[in-house]
């Protein structure tokens, strides 16, 4: 049984519409019993800036390195006023700002601004993500069952990238930033790339191409003997990948294919 | 069970950030409890977990929600009242409070939440809402949850209730409790230009139902000059006004868990302690005096 009526519930989010509307502006507002001038606005715009520029910083550390922190800021406001966050955690918001860097200034300095945005964002989101131990006794699967009907669920920190940039030490960089970042050059290959956690830290590894292959192949749940098929002929070690894998905690389960 | 109880009949903790973490959970602190921001712990795995595991093993927690916003029209999403409550039955904290303000929002059909907390309209409709929402949270964490009552900038029309006759009323109507922020108190009394701020924020307090606050909040400001907008921002210790209205609280409501609260321009952990050991001697002092 509520207390509020329906009539008086959107009322009321009228109104709190409206006073968000204002803020995000940096504009007053008199509405009903409410009162806000512009300063006041601009308090609580400044505020909502800090938040979002401090949750920023810890999701992109590489891009907040590169721009400084003045530029870092102008740029939380710049996503901040095309995509407001809506989850109610600051941990979530920034999926979007790889696309606003697409258009930014800064991009002409450093063209490898874009994919290393994806990569902050990339690990952001694996040293958040639920730990999904591997399923031991679904390992079996793979002396039971003919590898045609089988497939490898990855965990759900594990994602893949490819850039002709060297993101690892482009990433690496804001811990030691004696290199002028400008030098990172393109490179004629794309390289390959494994975000992956095995405890509580993120973990960054260049593949081989077999490798790659292998990965992208599970993640689009295509069966082992599929993959095997096209992959041993050229010397990739199915042994010594599960092993890895394994060990740094990257498979979820072994499946059938229905 | 944690082993921090029982250093004084006072009940003393600090807010814990992310700065302090390794200072502080190497080993315990002459602390009573420590207060995290809920928000901080939604990931569904990671570092961070293992961090508030940690702090549960050295000190007794108090879960601080600034984002469910009980003042919200729009609904709070039942993914995060899980992730609260999924909390709460994890850690069993001593204290679970949020504020009294709205956070959930719209702009045309798009969901917002800012992340601020943004007043709300002191009406009969809206403490009908609030009400409501508290009821709905209460009910998610099985345990009564305790509102706090925010710094404000915006003007409120006389028509409105009063702040202290909404807060109680709201007690009343869902058996909440209060979190008292004396902070957030002295800072409106400045942004509203109090002739003396001290008189109206002890009158402020004085309006409260006794037995209604069941923890304290006390934190600096940046000074600013009489005529610029005071921000609440937690970067400063705690000053004389409010050391001496948080003496008066406790004479009122008694020795209710008190928190130190810090977030920008953290300085070190053992300066947070020095004002915990403040505060302790404050409800120590304060409370002897009430009982004589």
């Amino acid at each position: 049984m509520t207390r509020v009526s329906s009539q008086q519930r959107q009322a009321l989010q009228d109104a709190q519409s409206a006073l968000v509307a204002s803020i995000l502006n940096g504009t007053a507002l008199t509405r009903g019993n409410l009162n806000m001038n512009a300063g006041q606005a601009q308090v609580y715009r400044r505020n909502i800036v800090l938040m979002a520029r401090n949750a920023l910083e810890v999701s992109f550390p590489t891009v907040r390195g590169l721009l400084g922190p003045e530029a870092f800021e102008q740029l939380a406001i710049r996503l901040l006023d095309r995509d407001p966050p809506y989850a109610g955690d600051w941990g979530l918001w920034g999926r979007s700002l790889p696309a606003v860097l697409c258009r930014h200034e800064a991009a002409g300095r450093f063209p490898f601004l874009v994919p290393a945005a994806r990569l902050d964002w990339r690990v952001h989101c694996a040293g958040r993500s639920a730990a999904t131990p591997l399923q031991q006794s679904t390992l079996q699967l793979l002396q039971t069952e003919d590898l045609e009907d089988l497939t490898i669920d990855l965990s759900s920190h594990c994602s893949l990238l490819s850039s002709r940039y060297p993101l690892i030490g482009i990433r690496e960089w804001q811990h030691n930033q004696a290199l002028d970042p400008t030098s990172f050059t393109v490179s004629e290959a794309p390289r390959r790339l494994l975000v992956f956690r095995p405890q509580y830290k993120v973990e960054l590894r260049y593949l081989r191409d077999d490798d790659y292959q292998f990965l992208l192949g599970l993640k689009q749940s295509r069966s082992l003997a599929d993959l095997l098929e096209q992959l041993l002929p050229d010397g990739f070690d199915f042994p010594g990948w599960m092993d890895f894998a394994i060990r740094n905690q990257l498979i979820y389960q072994v499946r059938t294919l229905s | 069970m944690p082993s921090n109880q029982g250093y004084s009949n006072a009940c003393i903790g600090v807010g814990l950030r992310h700065a302090h973490y390794e200072q502080a959970l190497s080993q315990p602190s002459p602390l009573d409890f420590v207060e995290v921001h809920t928000e901080n712990f939604f990931a569904a795995g990671g570092a961070s977990l293992a961090v508030l595991k940690r702090a549960s093993e050295l000190y007794t927690l108090s879960l601080h929600c600034t984002a469910l916003g009980p003042g919200s029209a729009r609904p709070v999403p039942e993914l995060n009242l899980k992730r609260v409550s999924d909390l709460v039955s994890r850690f069993d904290p001593l204290l679970v409070s949020d504020h009294l303000c709205f956070t959930w929002s719209s702009l045309g059909a798009q969901p917002v939440h800012l992340g601020e907390l943004l007043p709300v309209q002191r009406t009969e409709a809206s403490l009908d809402l609030v009400s409501d929402n508290v009821d709905r949270i209460q009910e998610a964490i099985d345990r009564r949850m305790l509102i706090e009552n925010i710094s404000s900038y915006v003007e409120h029309s006389a028509e409105e209730m009063p702040e202290t006759e909404y807060l109680s009323e709201l007690v009343a109507r869902t058996d909440c409790g209060l979190l008292l922020d004396i902070n957030n108190l002295v800072v409106n009394a400045h942004n509203a230009g109090a002739d003396s701020p001290e008189a109206e924020v002890i009158a402020w307090i004085d309006a409260l139902p006794q037995g209604a606050v069941g923890e304290i909040h006390l934190a600096g400001f940046t000074p600013v000059a009489s005529d610029e907008i005071a921000v609440d921002d937690h970067s400063q210790p705690v000053s004389e006004l409010t050391w001496r209205c948080y003496a008066h609280a406790v004479r009122r409501f008694g020795a209710v868990p008190t928190l130190i609260e810090w977030d920008n321009a953290l300085p070190e952990w053992a300066v947070l302690l020095e004002q915990a050991a403040r505060a302790r001697a404050v409800c120590e002092r304060s409370t002897g005096e009430a009982i004589r």
